[in-house]
């Protein structure tokens, strides 16, 4: 009897570290920030006070969230309609019969994810200068284009972001893409070639219908890193979003509110928020995607 | 045999994982609000304490004054010296305070512009020193208005570092090619003169200053004494449209680059040739562009009017003691011996390059040497000068909050796209209606 139930017990003890570790660092803290969502605390050492849902209703008519929200969205709809075609079209290059140096243009794409966002942004910042830049001075002037203020104009602001995530994303988001094309087997598009497809028609019936577990994998990855990005921004522009809060991210202003105004209570239904949002979007585009689809 | 072995490693297993649960248990035991009795500590018996500071130059001369104090005060003595980056020494700080403690310093350098972060809620989570420095003469010594950095409600919470004075820093060679002596300069409306004989196309007698320091030098501040809100007062707003008259009257001044890379790089071409800067700011242009050495002179601010003040204020840094400490007795006979002391705030200037705040150590020929970079001269003097001068900056717990409204519209402003008084008007209720709402 005994034995027996001890036998039982050690199974999950076995795995017990995970899970306390998992309750302690991210169960509770997701209860608590719960729970401290409908207080208002100011600082530190202050009482809690129970507001009810009146945190969530302010953001509704919080400018800077609403800021915040829109600017996080243009980023992640770049992220969805530039970074991924992008990747998808270096992974058909990178496919190519007859490529030379294929393993080194892998490696040359991919190596920048392995580089942590803060490095990226302080690389960036040099890169991004309107007089000393690289893209000012490099780019553009030979092609007589005007130096762009990239990190000074707030309508610069966001596609530089997008820029610097297309250098940081598009190497790991092709290799997804590049796991998808190996798999499809040959014979269909040998068939395809059979009946007369060209290129184009071979893409768009039969490579792509293909890759779409794969899409849909990088496209819901692509929605939740947008909707979390916060080095690159915050350490290119500082944790206000530049001029005008132009590059203010929403995990930028969780930061600010939590962390330099010290309201946790209102950071909390933030993060709150946030979370509801990339739940949404994300069942949004699965469905949009078909995943609920009966086959 | 094999069974034993068996029971032995599932034993095994069973004790690792009540081990584990045994750490986080303990874990949070100590995660338990400690009492806020500290206990006083005897003059030599073996103690260590911890020190938080986010500037490397600081870390060093803390080690070097830990060094001493155990060899002339207490030989058991042990600091630990963290050296943490600058946001996240502030946010760790605030966490362990809000956390009762839990693996909180003894010791925090604070910088001036995160202290007002503290000051919100229920207690700033250090010690009130304001009797300690009172009874024992130390105000007196120390510059009064760099105590109003750390100080709120009549309550002084830390020691200032640095004196922090504000000057002007010259290209001596571009301006005496040019013929004009900024050290004859009384007041800006000279600079103004003068700077129009210097700046080119492509040359700018100096990038926009800082408004907060300007406003300063005129005896006013974003928050005043009583922690009202300042920011969109008729001086304030004169004195924006003063520095945008800089660039859009004069043709001398012109927005800072967009980089610190690109700052710089402008300063090594000679884009700029003067520059409002705090005392600090010496050791930075020596980093940053040490290929102009003996090319660089500092001198008093142009005052507003003949006569008038002839500093500013900028930056600053404070050593608080935590009140969740067990030896705040300690440490306060070891920020005595190191803050409070001439010695202590000599080797500072010497290892920082920050000029003390702390009077009775100006006269030592040690903080008058001269400085090649200058071209031989000696900066401890006109700082010394400068110092019973340097205007006071007043705390508000709303600080962070407004700078970090204002430097979101600072660029629109800069460039006339939105009018000063309507910016400052508007972050200015905006911070108002916070204060009312708590």
């Amino acid at each position: 009897m005994s034995g027996a139930r001890r036998m039982k017990l050690a199974p999950y003890l076995f795995i017990s570290p995970f899970f306390l570790g998992y309750a302690v660092f991210f169960v509770y803290p997701v209860l608590r920030s719960l729970y401290l969502s409908f207080f208002e605390q100011q600082g530190v050492r202050s009482q809690p006070r129970f507001v009810g849902f009146e945190n969530y209703l302010q953001l509704l008519s919080d400018g800077l969230f609403l800021k915040a929200l829109l600017n996080t969205t243009y980023y992640a709809a770049g992220s969805v309609f530039v970074i991924v075609p992008a990747a998808l079209g270096l992974a058909l290059l990178l496919t190519a019969r007859g490529l030379h140096g294929r393993e080194f243009f892998r490696l040359f794409f991919f190596a920048p994810y392995f580089t942590s966002g803060v490095v990226i942004a302080i690389i960036f910042s040099i890169v991004f200068s309107r007089d000393y830049g690289l893209i000012n001075n490099y780019l553009l002037a030979p092609l007589g284009l005007p130096k762009v203020e990239w990190l000074r104009n707030p309508v610069a602001i966001m596609p530089a972001i997008i820029l610097v995530g297309l250098w940081h994303y598009l190497g790991v988001n092709a290799l997804y893409f590049l796991v998808g094309l190996q798999n499809i087997p040959p014979e269909l598009k040998e068939a395809a070639v059979i009946d007369g497809a060209g290129s184009w028609q071979l893409f768009r019936y039969v490579t792509l219908p293909l890759l779409r577990p794969i899409l849909i994998f990088v496209v819901t990855i692509a929605i939740i890193g947008s909707y979390n990005l916060f080095a690159e921004p915050a350490v290119l522009l500082g944790a206000e979003g530049g001029p005008n809060n132009a590059g203010l991210f929403m995990t930028m202003y969780l930061y600010l509110v939590g962390f330099r105004f010290l309201d946790f209570g209102y950071a909390s239904a933030i993060g709150y928020a946030l979370a509801l949002i990339i739940i949404a979007l994300t069942l949004l585009q699965l469905r949009l995607m078909g995943v609920f689809r009966e086959e | 045999m094999a069974g034993t072995r068996t029971i032995t490693r599932r034993r095994l297993l069973q004790a690792a994982g009540l081990g584990g649960l045994g750490l986080v248990l303990a874990a949070c035991g100590r995660a338990a609000p400690q009492g806020g009795t500290p206990q006083a500590s005897s003059g030599s018996s073996q103690v260590q304490l911890e020190l938080w500071t986010f500037v490397n130059t600081h870390a060093r001369w803390w080690r070097a004054m830990a060094e001493d104090y155990r060899k002339k005060v207490n030989p058991g003595f042990q600091l630990k010296v963290s050296e943490i980056a600058y946001q996240d020494l502030f946010d760790k700080l605030r966490i362990a305070i809000q956390s009762g403690g839990v693996g909180a310093p003894d010791i925090a350098d604070v910088e001036q512009g995160a202290f007002g972060g503290f000051l919100r809620g229920g207690s700033p989570g250090f010690v009130d020193l304001t009797d300690r420095l009172q009874t024992e003469g130390y105000m007196d010594q120390l510059v009064a208005s760099r105590e109003a950095l750390y100080s709120y409600n009549g309550k002084t919470y830390g020691i200032e570092h640095a004196l922090c004075p504000v000057v002007l820093y010259y290209r001596a060679d571009v301006w005496e090619a040019a013929g004009v002596d900024p050290t004859r300069f009384s007041t800006w409306e000279d600079y103004i003169l003068g700077a129009k004989q210097v700046a080119r196309s492509g040359v700018h007698a100096l990038p926009f200053p800082a408004h907060d320091v300007l406003l300063r030098q005129r005896g006013e501040d974003y928050f005043d004494q009583a922690g009202k809100v300042k920011l969109d007062s008729p001086l304030s707003v004169e004195t924006m449209e003063w520095i945008l008259a800089l660039k859009y009257q004069h043709g001398i001044a012109e927005e800072t680059p967009d980089s610190d890379q690109a700052w710089w790089a402008a300063v090594k071409e000679g884009k700029f040739v003067s520059v409002v800067g705090a005392d600090w700011y010496a050791g930075f242009l020596k980093d940053n562009v040490p290929e102009l050495k003996g090319k660089w002179r500092a001198v008093a601010l142009p005052a507003w009017e003949k006569g008038g003040r002839r500093t500013s204020c900028s930056g600053g840094t404070g050593a608080c003691i935590l009140d969740t400490s067990q030896h705040v007795e300690e440490a306060w006979k070891f920020l005595k011996h190191s803050m409070l002391s001439v010695e202590g705030n000599v080797r500072r200037y010497e290892m920082t390059n920050l000029y003390p705040p702390f009077k009775p150590a100006w006269k030592s020929p040690r903080l008058h040497v001269k400085d090649e970079y200058f071209g031989g001269q000696d900066l401890g003097e006109l700082f010394s000068q400068l110092g019973p001068d340097v205007p006071p900056q007043y705390q508000s717990p709303f600080r962070t909050e407004l700078n970090t409204k204002l430097e979101a519209s600072m660029q629109a402003v800069l460039r006339r796209q939105r009018p000063a008084a309507d910016v400052f008007k508007q972050v200015a209720n905006e911070i108002r209606r916070e204060m009312s709402e708590e």
